[in-house]
């Protein structure tokens, strides 16, 4: 049967009433836990297991999957809406989708993350329709070296969302990474940083870290403006839709986060996250006005949440093609798929076409399905701006503490992320950027980890770095991306100089 | 007459056959209330994983088996962090009714040892009944020169010649079981070896696929569809036979490295020490019974995991015996002192 | 002045770290690095930005005209200062009785309590918020999702 043929029977399976409804229910279930900050679609699905227990497997996995891109979704509303990211993917939303909201115009970010998920879910889809089994082979070409520079490559675009002040920043970064050390070590087994305390021994969740810094402690900023006598609500500015200039911006940034996201997808590890930051640098970096990210450009928030929609569709292709999970999400999908019997592979494509292209095929419908549900939500989900601030704040908090209760059922995580939460106060105060500590956190981990690999591997030789055209590629990236603003301030007083010289031509 | 004998006759027979149904009926009651060991409260079981993972997944089947023999709800609770540490407190400093109860696997035992040292030690805890082995394969990818164990070997020696070593991709740090797994087989082939640690198969089949690491361990399960597919090769599995999921698979013995293959991830149900002894006995029965169930068996078939049905005497003395080796191995690698 | 208190309490941040660092111990377990390389390299990190920051601070005081002052706030008053600290005490409070008391209870006192604080006169809203929402959440998250949350001395 051609793949064509396929992905129209894959078609007539997805759209049953019965899986129609499933991918409904999934996708429903998935905002709900992509709202809640801490509570994860990986959780979400592990949670739908025993339910599922009795289903048939296609339309369980439909429905997992629904929950899964559910949660991208539904991150992204309370990113803009109150600052806190839902889950590890929304964080770069919330930089740029938060302000936008201040601004009033928290309905153009709600539409355009709505309508900018949609069209990468589907370029995702076809992406991953037509190109999942040679992909794959890609992917494994990146070993521990390889994702050493690639992290390496991320750092340094996140070096680039330090602020005005690089020392501040810096620090936050080391804040970030320092927090990454903390646990059982894996390439030694050596507890660390864990002061004795068995819940530190897997290490800070980045949830807690994430909730705490941005939600918990935007709430104590709030109330604190609110008790200095500002009790002014949010104006909707204009139109709650995108104006016609807004679309424009944001149809760049929409489809080069798609690629972004769906390509790095494809690699095992932290495909969401680290996707959302590339795709925010990128569109910092093309963007006239730089230094105006961060108070509210549409960019920002265009970009990352395609990013993150597109990076779903590219965990899926190590998943389908090969059997391995990219991220903690996909592991829990593959224990679904070896608990119906189900061995994921280039062979499923043969055996089981039903199950694969119906799976896919619902991901299509479930993205179609999310746009409508959340574009005329918008209009109800702003109104949770209106709500006074004495009760929204409190409401905040208490979500917050069921979110990350959530995460490990233990009240400890919450105490953690009160004290970042009282430590995102703070530095909101003193100025010290807070992104930078969040991705640090992700980042730190696998950054040394894969370092330390690459190392044990080659015997301690560091020429493991430079042997590979990917990690060299990375490498060369990576610099670019830590001298360009240098580079560019270089050429600028050049410039500059020889315009004061008046008429001699300097070189470059 | 013959009539009227051949109707008595008839009639006797009749009631006979009425009382032997009879008789039959109560005898298939009683075998069916054998099967079930009805408690009077739900049960709670504890996993030291989150939702969605291996151990997870265990947890849940289990009680999903259960259900049906204790005649009363069961509850999974997540209760993560320190690799079993926090799960193992909560149980020690718990209700010891019985009615709450935790899966423990051979790594429990080493966090006696690392991260609750002092804290929490093996005698704290009735060790109920045994539920499954979970043996270790090792593997390299399909176009690897390697296509056996001596081939494997064979590459450690030559690697070492030249000041380097094998590099193999295995799960979690040195110390952990499956790290041990590969000094136990190292040891007795005399090779040297890196252990690059990952988090778990998700990471390690890359590893391996790519050509990175020469050479991965794991457990069957997660592999198999890598191994249907036929992208990776199977080289050995760490076990007394072999195993119905991977048939053509050699166990180390076979492929001439007779190792000691107590040493297996096990897993199984563990209580608070203070639970009334004939709960315990009651627990151990349930537990066994829930293990015949179909829907266990189809679980443990699908990935690939070995019954091991132990009760709390064969458990207890298992975990001591692994307990003991792990701590000789963990002295060896230096990672405890004293 | 802020500034430089931030330079101490970053300079305070980088010794607690290093000394914590060089506690880890190095065998010869493991790969080449060891687990200690990547924390004493952050706590470099960490140094480096408190000494870059005072340069900062040093060259903004050189520069000859001031920054221009931020624009004046209402000032926060002892009792806005209070009531903050009386959030952060009342969400601690929270975290300690929601096991015991059960996710519905304690939820519904936090936010009576909390809300009413910020504005003592609308508490009828507060009451019905405070009842309303822990119960909706609840009922979706632990009956829908089947999400373990406490239920404490609640019966369901």
């Amino acid at each position: 049967m051609s793949t064509f043929d396929a992905i129209l029977q894959g078609f007539s399976v997805s759209l049953t009433p019965a899986n129609l409804w499933f991918t409904f229910l999934g996708c429903l279930l998935g905002t709900i836990v992509g709202v809640l900050p801490g509570l994860g679609p990986a959780a979400g699905i592990g949670l739908l297991l025993p339910i599922t227990f009795t289903m048939d497997p296609t339309s369980a996995l439909i429905m997992m999957a629904g929950m899964y891109y559910g949660a991208m979704y539904g991150g992204s509303t309370t990113s803009i809406l109150i600052n806190t990211p839902g889950e590890a993917g929304s964080v770069m939303t919330a930089l740029d989708g938060y302000q936008m909201a201040r601004n009033g115009r928290a309905g153009a970010a709600l539409a355009v993350a709505a309508i900018g998920s949609f069209i990468a879910g589907t370029i995702g889809i076809v992406a991953l329709s037509l190109l999942a089994v040679p992909l794959a082979e890609v992917a494994i070409d990146f070993g521990p070296a390889e994702y050493f520079c690639l992290m390496l490559f991320a750092m340094a675009a996140v070096s680039s969302l330090t602020g005005s002040s690089v020392a501040k920043g810096m620090f936050a970064t080391m804040l970030g990474l320092a927090v990454a050390t903390v646990g059982v070590d894996l390439q030694s087994g050596l507890a660390r940083f864990t002061l004795d305390v068995p819940q530190l021994e897997e290490g800070i969740d980045f949830l807690v870290v994430v909730v705490g810094l941005f939600a918990i402690g935007e709430v104590l900023s709030g109330i604190e403006q609110y008790l200095r006598g500002d009790t002014a609500v949010l104006r909707i500015q204009g139109r709650l839709w995108l104006t016609r200039e807004e679309w424009r911006r944001s149809v760049g940034p929409i489809l080069r986060g798609s690629m972004i996201g769906f390509f790095k997808g494809v690699l095992p590890g932290a495909g969401a996250t680290i996707s959302t930051i590339l795709s925010y640098v990128l569109e910092k970096r093309l963007s006239k006005h730089p230094e105006k990210f961060g108070t509210g450009m549409i960019e920002g928030v265009a970009g990352p949440e395609s990013a993150n929609n597109a990076s779903t569709c590219g965990v899926m292709v190590p998943l389908l093609a090969l059997g391995i999970p990219g991220s903690a999400t996909t592991a829990v999908l593959l224990g679904a798929f070896i608990m119906y019997g189900i061995q994921p592979g280039p062979l499923l494509f043969d055996t089981r076409p039903d199950l694969v292209w119906g799976l896919v095929d619902s991901m299509y419908v479930g993205n179609l399905m999310l746009l409508i549900l959340n574009l005329p939500l918008v209009g109800l989900f702003v109104r949770i701006l209106y709500i006074p601030k004495t009760i929204l704040l409190p409401m905040v908090l208490a979500i917050c503490l069921i979110g990350v209760y959530t995460i490990n059922n233990s009240t400890f995580d919450v105490w953690l992320a009160l004290g970042f939460g009282v430590l995102g106060y703070a530095f909101r105060k003193l100025d010290i950027p807070l992104a930078p500590i969040v991705l640090a956190v992700v980042l730190g981990g696998t950054m040394e980890q894969s370092f330390r690999r690459a190392l044990a591997i080659s015997d301690g030789s560091p020429a493991i770095f430079v042997s590979s055209g990917i990690s060299i590629t990375l490498l060369i990236a990576a610099l670019i991306m830590l001298c360009l603003p240098l580079i560019v301030a270089l050429v600028a007083r050049l410039r500059r100089r020889s315009r004061q010289t008046g008429g001699a031509s300097v070189a470059h | 007459m013959t009539s009227r004998s051949a109707s008595s006759q008839r009639r006797a027979s009749g009631i006979r056959a009425r009382v032997f149904a009879a008789f039959a009926a109560l005898a298939l009651g009683a075998a069916v209330q054998a099967q079930t060991v009805p408690l009077d409260k739900p049960l709670t079981l504890v996993a030291h994983t989150a939702a969605g993972s291996a151990t997870d997944l265990a947890v849940r089947e289990l009680g999903k088996a259960l259900q049906p023999v204790i005649k009363q709800p069961v509850l999974v609770v997540n209760r993560p962090g320190g690799s079993g540490a926090v799960q193992m407190t909560s149980l020690r400093d718990g209700p010891t009714d019985g009615y709450t109860l935790g899966l423990n696997t051979s790594s429990h035992l080493m966090v006696f040892h690392t991260a609750a040292k002092g804290k929490l030690k093996r005698d704290d805890f009735a060790w109920l009944a045994g539920l499954q082995t979970d043996p270790f394969v090792l593997y390299v990818r399909k176009d690897s020169p390697i296509k056996s164990l001596q081939d494997l070997v064979a590459l450690a020696k030559q690697k070492a010649q030249a000041g380097e070593k094998l590099n193999v991709g295995g799960a979690l740090p040195q110390g952990s079981a499956h790290s041990i797994a590969f000094s136990i087989f190292a040891r007795q082939a005399g090779i040297p070896f890196n252990w690059i640690a990952f988090s778990g198969n998700g990471e390690i089949a890359p590893a391996v696929l790519g050509g990175h690491v020469d050479v991965g361990q794991t457990n069957p399960g997660p592999l198999i569809p890598l191994a249907k597919s036929g992208r990776v090769r199977v080289l050995a599995v760490m076990n007394a036979t072999r195993i119905s999921s991977y048939p053509d698979v050699p166990t180390y013995a076979e492929a001439g490295f007779p190792v000691d293959t107590t040493w297996a991830q096990v897993r199984g149900i563990f209580g608070n020490r203070n639970i009334p002894k004939d709960m315990q006995d009651k627990l151990t029965r349930a537990i066994l019974l829930a293990a015949q169930s179909d829907s266990w068996k189809a679980y443990m078939e699908r990935s690939s995991l070995l019954p091991l049905n132990q009760d709390q005497q064969a458990y207890t003395a298992l975990l001591a015996k692994q307990e003991e080796i792990g701590v000789q191995w963990m002295h060896e690698i230096g990672l405890i002192k004293e | 002045m802020t500034d430089i208190l931030i330079v101490v309490a970053m300079a305070a941040c980088t010794a607690a770290y290093a000394a914590l660092a060089a506690a880890i111990p190095v065998l010869n377990v493991g790969d080449p690095l060891g687990p200690r390389a990547f924390p004493t390299l952050i706590a470099v990190g960490m140094g480096l930005s408190a000494l870059l920051l005072a340069g900062e601070i040093w060259r903004a005081r050189r520069r000859a005209a001031p920054p221009a002052p931020a624009p004046a706030q209402p000032p926060l008053g002892g009792r806005g200062i209070l009531t903050l600290g009386g959030v952060v005490a009342l969400f601690a409070l929270y975290i300690l009785v929601v096991e015991p008391l059960g996710f519905v209870l304690a939820s519904a006192a936090f936010l009576m309590v909390c809300c009413t604080l910020l504005n003592r006169r609308a508490w009828r809203v507060h009451a019905l918020v405070a009842v309303g929402l822990p119960l909706a959440l609840y009922g979706l998250l632990a009956k829908l999702l089947m999400v373990p949350l406490p239920a404490g001395l609640l019966p369901f």
